[in-house]
Parts: C-alpha cells; sequence; structure tokens
C-alpha cells in the first residue's frame, strides 16, 4: 500500500512537465489537460508495469506519447495551421513582457509550433525537458541515433523558423537564404552561407533598411 | 555524406554541445572550432537556442494542478 502511494505521488511530481508537453505540443489548453488526463488514467491502470526503480519520468512520457498517437492525431482536424489559442497565448505574453529576453521566448515557441511533429517532439523531449537521447529514445520507441540525427534536424529547422519569424515580427523581408535552405539538410562548411545569431541578423538588417 | 570537413560533422557538434564526447573527441573538436570561426558561431547559435529552450513554457510548471488532474493521483484504489 506504501509503495502504490509512493508510486502516486511520483507521478504527481511529473504532471507539471506532463502538462508543459502537452501544452506545448497539442497546442491548445483544453486539449492539453484531456491528454494528460487520459495519459494519467492510463498511467494508473497500468501501473503494474512500471518497474520500480526505473524512471519514472521517461514511462509516463512514454504513455503521453502514445495517447498523442493514438488520440490527438486522430482527432484533430487541422494538422499544419497554428493553434488560435497559441496565438491568443503568444498575444498575452508578449503584452505582458517587454523585455528582449522574453520576445525571444515567445518568437521560439511560435516557431516551434511551426515545425512537424517529428521535430517537435525531439525538441520537447531533449531540449525542453532535457531528457537524455537514450530517455527520448525509448518515449519515441525509436533507436538513439535517429533521435541524434532527428534531433540535429529538428534544431537547424527551429533556428530557421526563428529567423523568419524575427524578420516577419520587424515586418522586414526574411534573408533569402533562409527561405531557400532545406531546413536541417545543409550540414556546416566553410563555404556554406552563414547564418548569424538571430538578434544580430535582425539588427543588422534593421541596420540596412 | 555527412561530412562537413574531413574532421568534424554537425553532428559531432551537437556531440559536443550536449556533452556526449569523449574527452580526446572533444579536444579534437575544440581544436577544430579554434580554426573555425563559422563552426564557433554555429556552435554559439545552438548553444542560445539551448537555453532558451530549457525556460521554454516555464510558466506552466509554474501553474497549480487542475484539480480534475490531482484527484486522479490522490483517490487510491
Amino acid at each position: 500500500m506504501n509503495d502504490q502511494r509512493n508510486l502516486h505521488l511520483l507521478i504527481e511530481q511529473e504532471i507539471p512537465r506532463l502538462r508543459r508537453y502537452a501544452r506545448l505540443f497539442a497546442r491548445d489548453r483544453d486539449t492539453a489537460d484531456d491528454l494528460v488526463q487520459e495519459s494519467l488514467l492510463r498511467a494508473l491502470s497500468g501501473l503494474h508495469t512500471f518497474v520500480p526503480g526505473t524512471n519514472m519520468r521517461a514511462w509516463l512520457f512514454t504513455i503521453l506519447h502514445n495517447v498523442f498517437r493514438n488520440d490527438y492525431r486522430r482527432a484533430k482536424r487541422n494538422p499544419v495551421q497554428p493553434n488560435s489559442d497559441l496565438i491568443a497565448d503568444h498575444a498575452a505574453t508578449a503584452v505582458r513582457g517587454n523585455q528582449e529576453s522574453h520576445m525571444e521566448l515567445t518568437r521560439v515557441q511560435a516557431a516551434l509550433s511551426t515545425l512537424s511533429e517529428d521535430f517537435r517532439e525531439v525538441i520537447l523531449l531533449c531540449g525542453v525537458e532535457g531528457l537524455l537521447y537514450e530517455e527520448a529514445a525509448e518515449v519515441l520507441g525509436i533507436p538513439v541515433g535517429t533521435v541524434r540525427s532527428r534531433l540535429s534536424r529538428a534544431r537547424s529547422a527551429l533556428r530557421e523558423a526563428v529567423t523568419t519569424r524575427s524578420c516577419l515580427d520587424r515586418r522586414l523581408p526574411a534573408p533569402p537564404a533562409a527561405l531557400k535552405r532545406v531546413a536541417g539538410q545543409k550540414m556546416l562548411s566553410k563555404g556554406s552561407p552563414r547564418v548569424p545569431a538571430v538578434s544580430g541578423l535582425a539588427t543588422s538588417l534593421r541596420t540596412t533598411q | 555524406m555527412n561530412r562537413s570537413s574531413p574532421e568534424v560533422t554537425t553532428l559531432d557538434l551537437q556531440d559536443y554541445l550536449d556533452g556526449r564526447l569523449s574527452a580526446s573527441r572533444r579536444v579534437e573538436v575544440e581544436a577544430f572550432l579554434a580554426r573555425n570561426p563559422q563552426s564557433a558561431a554555429e556552435v554559439e547559435a545552438l548553444r542560445s537556442q539551448a537555453m532558451v529552450l530549457r525556460r521554454l513554457g516555464s510558466d506552466i510548471l509554474d501553474e497549480p494542478i487542475p484539480d480534475q488532474l490531482l484527484d486522479l493521483v490522490r483517490q487510491l484504489p
């Protein structure tokens, strides 16, 4: 009984992270909490399959991921367009925070929402939740090497998306390089066009306008 | 080919950033970065992106957990 209680406590501690992942992934609040609720129900009913001493966080994220796969993807109607809740969230956040760092956070979140699900998954698990590649591989049911290469491409794609978005925000034309480049496929090389850090790029564009 | 230069790939740079290189490989990558400011800038851009990502949704973590979720895990069978 005490074991059971401890496991429930372990689960409870992870709820904020599950909610964050769900919110950033599902893009609207109600859907996100519904999916977390469904995941918790499955976790509790399948608690006997949890091996004590193993990683509760990874176990719960695996369940959440499966719920997304099975329920959310089937249910959602509009797989590509960012949800209006997200945009409203961003507007509210943007009004609240006038600091550049807050703006950047908002920009990155908005840019993230434009990426494919595969990319968002690895960014959220490894980049936001800080899971190891091995843990993310377990959650997603893919090899560690796939996590590694997908994460690399996702990070490039996110940088491209942030660059494009920051130009949109400032009503500046996106640099042709950001539009033309196929995100994630370009390897670093001495000869390849450099994409400068986002803030630096925006500044340099502004001064040339 | 996944090679950007004879010695260091984009994935190597990511491994470097994520602390997944062996000590000897890390030394090689650092030497490469010292010779290639463009790649060093890439690493810095990735690093600053990683720092932003760490803070993403931290406001959600601070929200009170909705009652219907708490009730679920607090009721024991």
